[in-house]
């Protein structure tokens, strides 16, 4: 995993989040389920307001989203289903990823970190609801193709803002 | 500590008549966004009822405490040195400022962060800064922080109770424990919250979770369609309206509990085996153990906004269903908005693995991103949107909760019930949200309505 890495390691990593977000934002989720490995590991912890020496405040225990390749496809399943209030009329949302850091890169594997803000704007509401995120992520690559592999997402929030977390960080 | 009496606001007239109302199945769509209401709910229910607070499990050593609030004040729940629990408003007796400003943690001491007065875990005032050149007279044991008049602990539940003249918690919950003991008490360790709760804010008022709760069985159809449509519940526990499955209890003391069962199954919530057999049938009556064996679904709300879901499910239809426990609190944030605090539980005997798996389900089911919880919370903000319309407010414009009602049903209470309440063998009612009502009226037009004899 410490192997070097060059620009094309970046930019292929940046590719990939990028046409990930895409597929999201225009709710191509069977699509985006193809970019997502069969082994995938998909977590996005509750957080708590901690004493600074007691840490960060992530939960080993609990979390918002917690999900295997079965876990994912059913929800995406429900969000086809027209009864799938909390979708319909969806949720616009927009993903800005930046800050892409790549951590560690071998031929087949990526290890990298990205800042994530998704803007979503319900109903009539005027104003967005932002969440801002890190993702910690681990691309493999499979058949020639990156999957996501692993995918950690650390909220800045510990209230979520939003009735209902109907959408994937 | 004193709850203001004189101070309460003003009864709204809109409830004049509603106990008239309520016999006939309505409800005022006002007391859902309303002002008045909020600010009468805060000092007669919230200042006046036994309020969930945190559960034994979240404070297993000396110094672990949480911040939780009752009604909208900030509290700190704290595990002394001796092992109770205290119930400390979060606030210094100096100049108001917050002493604790973590969620969650562990501490020796609540240190003021504005001029250092320090506290106890016990919430004894331990010094303060300067104390021979300004405050020799000062009495330390005068200057505690406030704390709750009452705290009890059932079941690994801890309750607090602002009135210093309330009624103890187990005549509060009267023969609902009856139910309580069959979720709480089955297996000698009780249950264990696994991790921190969720939280998180809705736009719609904080009874519409808590009636939800008491039997609101008939908006599982529409409401979580797309949940049954992928096969992540069994059919007897989430389908249409039955007599063979379904039984609403109402009444029972002021509260109400829905049950999802299959007689001659053992179920269990669809706990596995190695879950099941800590379950210890001489902890419960035969009645009770009975009733947990071959139950499904449990959904009921302790008033005023505590409620808990007992229930099997999976999060992917080629899983295996897996038994768990949510309790929540909804949380008023003024009138027209809410916060709800989420945990989920196991029996504590469960194998790690379990309870992981359970986690999940749970989570995946009723949390903010769960399948059936994102579309309840969807669809809440409506009423309290109608609720706030001039529209209401001009025609007095009353909800139908008229389902089941009288002769609405030809489907009788049973004689044979071997519970306490009123028991329906069907889930085709709105009894349980009647019954919330009904005590949430009382409550709140009764200036002391639950008080001690002994006063």
């Amino acid at each position: 995993m410490n192997a070097p890495f060059d620009a094309g390691t970046e930019a292929e990593a940046t590719r990939f989040l990028n046409r990930e977000a895409e597929l999201l934002d225009n709710r191509e989720f069977h699509r985006w389920l193809e970019m997502v490995s069969a082994n995938i590991r998909y977590r996005v912890p509750v957080r708590t307001t901690r004493q600074n020496k007691e840490g960060r405040g992530f939960s080993e225990k609990a979390f918002f989203l917690d999900e295997d390749h079965g876990t994912l496809k059913t929800r995406v399943l429900r969000l086809d289903s027209e009864f799938a209030w909390s979708e319909n009329p969806a949720t616009r949302t927009r993903r800005i990823i930046g800050n892409i850091r790549v951590r560690s890169a071998t031929a087949d594997t990526v290890a990298l970190a990205s800042n994530l803000a998704i803007f979503c704007y319900r109903g009539d509401a005027a104003a967005p609801i932002i969440l801002t995120a890190e993702r910690q992520d681990i691309l493999g690559r499979e058949n020639s193709a990156w999957k996501l592999a692993d995918r950690l997402v650390l909220l800045d929030t510990t209230v979520l803002g939003m009735e209902s977390l109907s959408i994937f960080l | 500590m004193n709850v203001p009496h004189k101070t309460d606001s003003i009864v709204p007239d809109f409830l004049a008549g509603m106990g008239e109302d309520l016999k006939r199945g309505l409800v005022p769509v006002r007391l859902f966004n309303n002002r008045d209401i909020h600010e009468l709910e805060l000092r007669r229910i919230f200042a006046r009822s036994w309020v969930f607070i945190a559960h034994e499990t979240e404070l297993p050593n000396p110094g672990d405490f949480v911040t939780r609030p009752i009604g909208e004040d900030p509290f700190i729940c704290v595990r002394g040195d001796d092992g109770a629990v205290h119930v400390l408003l979060n606030s210094c007796r100096h100049r108001g400022a917050q002493i604790c400003r973590a969620e969650m943690g562990n501490t020796r001491a609540f240190t003021c962060p504005f001029h250092g007065w320090s506290y106890k875990i016990n919430g004894e005032l331990a010094g303060v800064p300067a104390r021979r050149q300004g405050y020799r007279e000062l009495e330390l044991s005068e200057w505690g922080l406030f704390s709750a008049p009452h705290v009890a602990s059932y079941a690994g539940l801890i309750f607090a109770n602002l009135d210093p003249d309330a009624v103890p918690f187990e005549q509060y919950v009267g023969r609902y424990r009856w139910y309580l003991d069959i979720q709480f008490a089955l297996s000698p360790g009780g249950m264990e919250v696994i991790g921190e709760p969720h939280r998180w804010l809705v736009d719609a008022n904080w009874k519409q979770g808590a009636e939800n709760f008491c039997g609101d069985s008939s908006h599982t159809q529409m409401t979580h369609r797309s949940a049954l449509e992928v096969g992540i519940i069994a059919a007897a526990a989430a389908g249409a309206p039955s007599k063979e499955h379904g039984l609403h209890v109402h009444d029972c003391d002021g509260y109400a509990i829905s049950i999802r069962q299959n007689p001659g199954e053992t179920l269990f919530w669809n706990y596995p085996e190695e879950v099941t057999r800590h379950f210890d049938p001489t902890r419960l009556s035969p009645a009770q153990f009975a009733l947990a064996k071959r139950s499904l679904v449990h959904n009921g709300t302790l008033f005023p906004n505590f409620s808990f879901l007992h229930l099997g499910i999976t999060d992917n239809a080629e899983r295996p269903p897996a038994g768990f426990l949510t309790i929540r609190t909804w949380q008023p944030k003024g009138p027209g908005r809410m916060e709800i605090w989420n945990w989920i539980l196991t029996p504590k005997e469960a194998p790690d693995d379990y309870k992981r798996r359970a986690y999940q389900v749970g989570m995946s089911s009723f949390s903010p991103s769960g399948s059936f919880e994102q579309d309840d919370v969807t669809v809440w903000p409506g009423t309290a949107r109608s609720a706030s319309t001039v529209f209401a407010e001009l025609n007095n414009v009353k909800l139908n909760y008229q389902m089941g009602l009288g002769s609405m049903s030809d489907i009788a209470p049973l004689r044979d019930w071997e519970g306490p309440g009123t028991a329906v063998p069907s889930n085709a009612g709105e009894s349980g949200l009647r019954t919330f009502y009904k005590t949430w009226l009382e409550r709140m037009t009764i200036s002391n309505p639950i008080r001690s004899d002994a006063r």
